[in-house]
């Protein structure tokens, strides 16, 4: 019982571990020859964005883009060809 | 002709339970007790946000908005197109700031979880006034550097735009270089308005209000399990490991670096809830705890206030068409492909999927499995798979329009149809160019707002033909009886506030209702709400029940044959839409 108990204590070690030298161990590694992730990245913090944010709501950056679209396709006043 | 429908057994592992209806449903029933809780919120974010709002200062902001308008015309009539500085200055004073009262302050201040951290964890909850200065000074040769820049680029969209002015606007090479000057100044005015803000770092102490949103969200749900007839106490008990455990998982999700992955809280709560589920178990203490439909149904019910419908033309025809005409017709071609190609073994898995890919990502699998009864573990396999592809294509998208050399507005219509997650999406324009970010921002707002519509659709087509026996007709009052009636409750709140978005204008409603009643009461709340959901999604989830979804790798298939499938007709659509039947509209973007 208790050697199931610790053993079962062990597999969540094991598995914390892995998941924290996935994310912080392997994957920099990784993205370190994907230049193209690493900008990505670098665009993501210095902006400030979230790309985890759920809903549109949760994304500031929204309100402007609505606003300037509107006013964009109003003051156009658009004609289907 | 007796008239029956297949009544599955109760089932303790869906996202949703059957009801049999009765008038104590009212209140013993967690789908209407969700709508009451829900719509309790809502209506108090309503009160003090947007009815509460002084008549004059509404009348003054009218007033601004009309002349800003104004100015603005003037400006496009002068200039055949051409948006100058002036223009965007005049649109810069429709931004209007909601004016909460104290206690409208204090829920948003006591509603807050942990925030951004780099290095370490305590970042998150607790800054000094020392600690906030130092960063404040530290930020400050940033902003002096930019104020600079802005004043350069500044200077030189004022002398494009008289180079453009002096030809009368006639010379398409100056207009061009104008354009491109004054989208220059416009970007380093947002840069600047970071770099302002962190010269002026507040400092916080979260250990201090999260006690109390602990007992806060803890009386209300625990009131909530009392009416069902549970034991309120035992809920409490679990209530505070859950709630722990829904604080790692939100702190997990703020490193900096693992947002940028695209790896939130949503992701940790359930990777972290299943190692511990299948490795020391989930103490038994918490398992009264783990309400996930009471949690995701009150969610989905705050989510109905953001489902705005006077947003889906806010970009035109076209638009409509790329998120409201593609969307339906890549879920409904996935579901069958799923159905009859690949035969999958379970429809709700398959209907969570296809919205999932095809709507909006983690939101709409949430409001699809609700509205169709389908399990934690599909629930969470769905988003898994969408998280992953989610991660792709954020940076490959924006790397195969440069290298095509796709236009920008093409490009962000494409991302914004395609992308599942909401934030990915802004993230992945923006990498593109401003342009490509309205657009795709844009676009995957009107998208989230089929969310409302889409659950409907499943829920009624759950219950009317899935559910029911081949061959037999169902009434009109056994589709009732089965309905998630939470859904209602989504909707009615999504109606009640796109009537006053209406009434207030795109200007008002943005700042009472999006930043203010959202941001301020409604999103945090609903935020919290999914977070509990899917901590207790992860601690209730048996990695061979996972695998048991997961074999013959059909959901995975599944997915990318319908991604691929969106991203052929969103292009598609996308190109026909804004290049050959609306130019002008992509002309003035």
């Amino acid at each position: 019982m208790k050697y199931t108990i610790a053993f079962n204590y062990l597999k969540l070690a094991s598995g914390v571990f892995v998941i924290w030298a996935y994310f912080w161990m392997v994957h920099p590694v990784i993205i370190q020859y994907m230049p193209n992730f690493a900008n990505y990245l670098d665009f993501v913090q210095k902006n400030n964005m979230d790309p985890t944010a759920l809903y549109y709501n949760d994304v500031p950056i929204t309100k402007e883009a609505e606003m300037n679209n509107r006013d964009a396709v109003r003051l156009t006043a658009p004609k289907a060809k | 002709m007796t008239q029956e429908i297949i009544q599955p057994e109760h089932d303790d592992n869906v996202v949703i339970d059957q009801a049999k209806s009765s008038w104590s449903d009212l209140w013993t029933k967690e789908d209407f007790l969700a709508i009451w809780f829900g719509l309790l919120f809502c209506f108090l974010a309503l009160y003090l946000y947007v009815l509460s709002y002084p008549a004059q200062d509404r009348a003054d902001a009218v007033e601004k908005i009309g002349r800003a308008n104004a100015v603005m015309e003037a400006e496009v009539a002068m200039t055949g197109g051409l948006k100058t500085i002036a223009y965007y200055e005049a649109q810069a004073s429709k931004v209007f700031k909601a004016k909460p009262n104290d206690f409208a302050k204090s829920f948003t201040v006591y509603m807050k979880g942990p925030g951004k951290w780099k290095d370490n964890p305590m970042d998150a909850f607790v800054l000094s006034k020392e600690a906030a200065d130092a960063m404040s000074l530290k930020n400050m040769p940033a902003f002096e550097k930019s104020a600079a820049n802005l004043a350069k680029v500044y200077e030189e969209a004022q002398l494009a735009e008289s180079a453009a002015k002096m030809a009368n606007f006639e010379d398409a090479d100056l207009n061009a270089d104008a354009e491109q000057k004054i989208n220059t100044w416009r970007t380093s005015v947002t840069a600047h308005k970071q770099a302002k803000a962190k010269t002026n770092i507040k400092p916080f102490n979260i250990l201090t209000t999260l006690p109390i949103l602990f007992l806060g969200l803890g009386a209300l749900f625990a009131f909530g399990v009392a009416l069902m007839g549970e034991k309120p106490a035992k809920f409490f008990v679990g209530f505070a490991g859950l709630f722990v455990f829904a604080i790692i998982a939100v702190t997990l999700g703020s490193q900096t670096t693992m947002k940028g992955y695209g790896v939130g809280k949503e992701a940790w709560a359930i990777l972290i809830g299943m190692l511990i589920a299948n490795t020391i178990g989930t103490p038994k203490w918490v398992m009264p705890s783990l309400k996930v439909e009471f949690f995701i149904k009150t969610g989905l019910v705050l989510l109905g206030s953001g489902i705005l419908m006077d947003k889906i033309i806010a970009i035109g025809i076209p638009g409509l068409f790329v998120a409201w005409v593609v969307t339906p017709i890549v879920l409904i071609v996935t579901y069958i492909f799923g159905q009859k190609v690949l035969k999958m073994p379970s429809k709700t898995l398959n209907i969570v999927i296809s919205a999932d890919m095809s709507v909006c990502g983690t939101s709409a699998a949430i409001a699809t499995a609700a509205a169709c009864r389908a399990k934690k573990e599909e629930l969470a396999l769905s988003i898994g798979i969408s998280l992953l592809f989610t991660a792709i294509m954020m940076v490959v998208m924006p790397v195969v329009i440069k290298a095509l050399g796709m236009p920008e507005v093409l490009g962000g219509a494409w991302i914004g149809g395609t992308i599942d997650a909401t934030g990915a999406v802004a993230a992945a324009g923006g990498f593109l160019g401003l342009k490509a970010m309205y657009v795709a921002a844009t676009i995957k707002m009107i998208q989230n707002v089929l969310i409302g519509v889409t659950a409907f659709g499943v829920a009624v087509y759950w219950v009317a033909k899935v559910d029911r026996v081949e061959g037999q007709k169902v009434s009109v009052f056994e589709i009732w009886h089965r309905f998630p009636k939470f859904v209602l409750g989504f909707l009615f709140a999504s109606i009640i506030f796109s009537y006053y978005s209406g009434q207030l204008g795109t200007e008002l409603s943005s700042a009472l209702i999006s930043a203010g009643a959202g941001k301020g009461m409604l999103s945090p709340l609903r935020g919290w709400c999914f977070t509990l959901s899917f901590a207790a999604i992860g601690l209730g989830t048996n990695f061979r029940e996972l695998a048991h979804y997961f074999k013959g790798g059909k959901p995975v298939i599944l997915y990318i044959v319908g991604q691929s499938f969106n991203l052929a007709l969103t292009l598609l659509m996308a190109y026909i839409m804004f290049y050959v039947v609306f130019p002008d509209i992509t002309a003035s973007i």
